[in-house]
């Protein structure tokens, strides 16, 4: 994500300064004003453009092709979407609320249905009409104090189904239980009353085994420590450690090998000075490095730390040992400090700033025996929203959202697979006029194979003005879709999803 | 901005005979259970423990917003600090790293995710009483 140093200094001033310093009269909020202005001759912000209401009602839509006939099940996603009240533009993509989608596919049919995750916060904000409370990239203008962490919970990030219950996560607090059939929100989940409140990550990685890992990092804590949790497949807890962490550095996503948990801190440091909201106070350190945790599965006090360069990746693809060697792959970005300058951009209507989206995949080696670590470059730029499927241990495809090229948005246009044995990216281009979300593989029934399936997933078509859910052979998906379904409206582009077979 | 006036509105109350009233307003509470425990100090060393409060009280909580009322108190500076102990256990419970999981709060209601310190939670209370509203967070 390159930007201009004039670009960044102007960006900063429009961030925690002038928040501060300006009284919001009326419409005084020059992100808001940005945006809006800037939405009739760029219709693709509809991707980042406020949902009215509480919920979509469920509508059948028009399938184009044909619905394979064992696909059936619901494709859940999450993302932010209530970006405004009263007047006032939240100035970071992540604060908005969570919207909840599920798309479910059966009998060549394809409906749709959303609702906002109904936080604590969201209801609350919703009673009085007003942000009233700190977002995570936003200083809201005469805020109320709050008790801890779930009380800006905006349940945004992802959504996953384990046990038999769904959850919208955030990566500062509760997983929030909702009912998969209405997508109604059942409240907060506390896995044990000394838990309460604690991060759950919006990334937890299923085992081979059934059961769920996840961490939550509070690099915010004066002694910063990083929470990890295994939820067991009947969605009990089945454990739960608390170990320390290096710095105040920041994880939004995770690993999970056969015998390990990868954790990779990014040095975008927490809370060093200044007043603001947690991504307004972030700063990039980058003469502190990375530093890779592997931790084992089998006793959690086991830590081995790697000294990794600076780089930030949100996410990251599966780990796989290779003797005393775990390798992964990660959307790896070297100046992490300019990731948050771009989410605050598409907030004011100026969408892809830089030239690509800015992550390289980039092959992390961390070796036990000798206790170093490296990351070299696989030649792959521009992929995000990597997937896999979790039922494999050494997984050889990853999936991911891509920019193939040039394009009016600087948005991701097409779909790609790596294959790491052959360390080739395939890729289908949805072309111009589409912005591609996640991606994900769904086995055929009864199938093991790690392309014996299809691959599903919804695009932005800012031209026709819909979003499209997309379903392609996952072994021939550089062919195209094989069975469309549109959504005769926008939604707001999101981040994650999970597709339940039985939901 | 350090201020956050809104929500800690000083207001005038009638003067009475002997001392100055306290009237407190809590605000917000989440559940209807247990009781409301507070203290109030007129200085650091009390705020922080090394001294006696002025005074304590623990109210039943019955609704969402509650009064509470001091009588005959010199008037000049104070700090009160809250609690809502919702389970009645006699604690402030807190999850494994600290954080607080029942409702707490002080005077000024300072924009702080920990325990304020007697300076931002400092009022004036005046010769003719004051009224105080303490959002519960």
């Amino acid at each position: 994500m390159s930007v201009s140093r004039r670009r960044f200094i102007e960006l900063l001033g429009l961030g925690a300064g002038a928040a501060a310093l300006m009284p919001v009269i009326g419409r005084a909020n020059p992100v808001f004003d940005g945006f809006h202005a800037a939405l009739p001759g760029k219709p693709w912000l509809a991707g980042w453009e406020d949902v009215a209401g509480d919920s979509l009602a469920r509508q059948t839509l028009v399938v184009e092709g044909r619905m394979p006939a064992g696909l059936s099940g619901t494709l859940f996603r999450n993302g932010p979407a209530r970006f405004e009240r009263a007047g006032f533009r939240y100035h970071h993509w992540f604060d908005g609320d969570g919207l909840v989608h599920a798309w479910r596919v059966g009998n060549g049919r394809v409906t749709h249905e959303a609702r906002f995750v109904a936080t604590d916060k969201y209801v609350r904000e919703d009673k009085a009409d007003k942000f009233l409370v700190m977002a995570a990239g936003t200083t809201i203008p005469n805020a109320v104090a709050i008790r801890g962490p779930d009380d800006f919970n905006t349940a945004n990030t992802a959504v996953i189904e384990h046990g038999g219950k769904l959850y919208a996560l955030w990566e500062g607090g509760s997983a929030w239980e909702l009912d998969p059939a209405t997508l109604e929100s059942l409240g907060a989940k506390t896995w044990r009353d000394d838990l309460a409140h604690l991060p759950f990550s919006a990334h937890p990685q299923p085992d081979v085994d059934g059961s769920l890992w996840n961490f939550g990092a509070m690099g915010y804590l004066s002694e910063p420590k990083l929470a990890l949790w295994r939820i067991a497949a009947d969605g009990t807890l089945a454990s739960f450690d608390l170990i320390d962490m290096p710095n105040s550095g920041y994880v939004h996503a995770f690993s999970i090998s056969a015998k390990h948990l990868v954790v990779v801190i990014a040095p975008l440091m927490s809370g060093v000075g200044g007043e603001g909201a947690f991504f307004e106070r972030q700063r990039w350190t980058p003469e502190a490095g990375s530093i890779a945790l592997v931790i084992d599965k089998a006793d959690r006090t086991k830590v081995q730390r790697f000294e990794l360069p600076a780089g930030l990746a949100y996410h990251w693809g599966a780990a796989i040992e290779r003797g005393s060697r775990i390798e992964l792959v990660a959307c790896w970005y070297d100046e992490g400090g300019e990731t948050n300058v771009e989410l605050a951009a598409m907030m004011r209507g100026q969408p892809g700033m830089g030239a690509g989206i800015g992550a390289r995949l980039k092959r992390i080696t961390l070796d036990r025996a000798t206790g170093r670590g490296s990351v070299s470059d696989t030649g792959v730029a521009d992929v995000e929203f990597p997937t896999f499927d979790p039922r494999v241990d050494a997984p050889r495809y990853t999936w991911f959202a891509h920019q193939h090229g040039p394009n009016q948005t600087n948005q991701f246009d097409a779909v790609a697979r790596w294959d790491a044995k052959r360390e080739r990216l395939a890729t289908f281009r949805y072309g111009e006029g589409r912005i591609a979300e996640e991606h994900r593989f769904v086995p055929r029934p009864g199938a093991s194979g790690e392309l014996d399936g299809w691959l599903v997933g919804t695009a932005l078509d800012w031209k026709a003005k819909q979003t499209v859910l997309s379903v392609f052979d996952a072994a021939r998906f550089e062919d195209g879709p094989i069975a469309q379904a549109r959504l005769p409206r926008t939604v707001p582009l999101g981040f994650h999803g999970w597709f339940s077979p039985t939901a | 901005m350090k201020t956050f006036a809104a929500i800690a509105a000083l207001v005038m109350v009638p003067a009475l005979a002997h001392g100055a009233n306290l009237e407190v307003r809590i605000e917000g509470l989440r559940e209807t259970s247990g009781h409301l425990l507070l203290a109030l100090t007129d200085s650091a060393d009390a705020w922080d423990g090394k001294a006696e409060s002025v005074a304590r009280k623990r109210q039943p909580v019955a609704a969402t917003s509650e009064r509470i009322r001091f009588e005959g108190l010199e008037p000049g500076s104070y700090a009160i600090s809250v609690f809502h102990d919702a389970n009645d256990n006699g604690e402030m419970d807190k999850n494994i790293v600290g954080m607080p999981t029942e409702g707490y709060g002080f005077s000024q209601n300072p924009m702080v995710m920990r325990k304020a310190t007697y300076e931002e939670a400092r009022f004036e209370l005046a010769a003719g009483g004051s009224e105080i509203v303490i959002d519960l967070r």
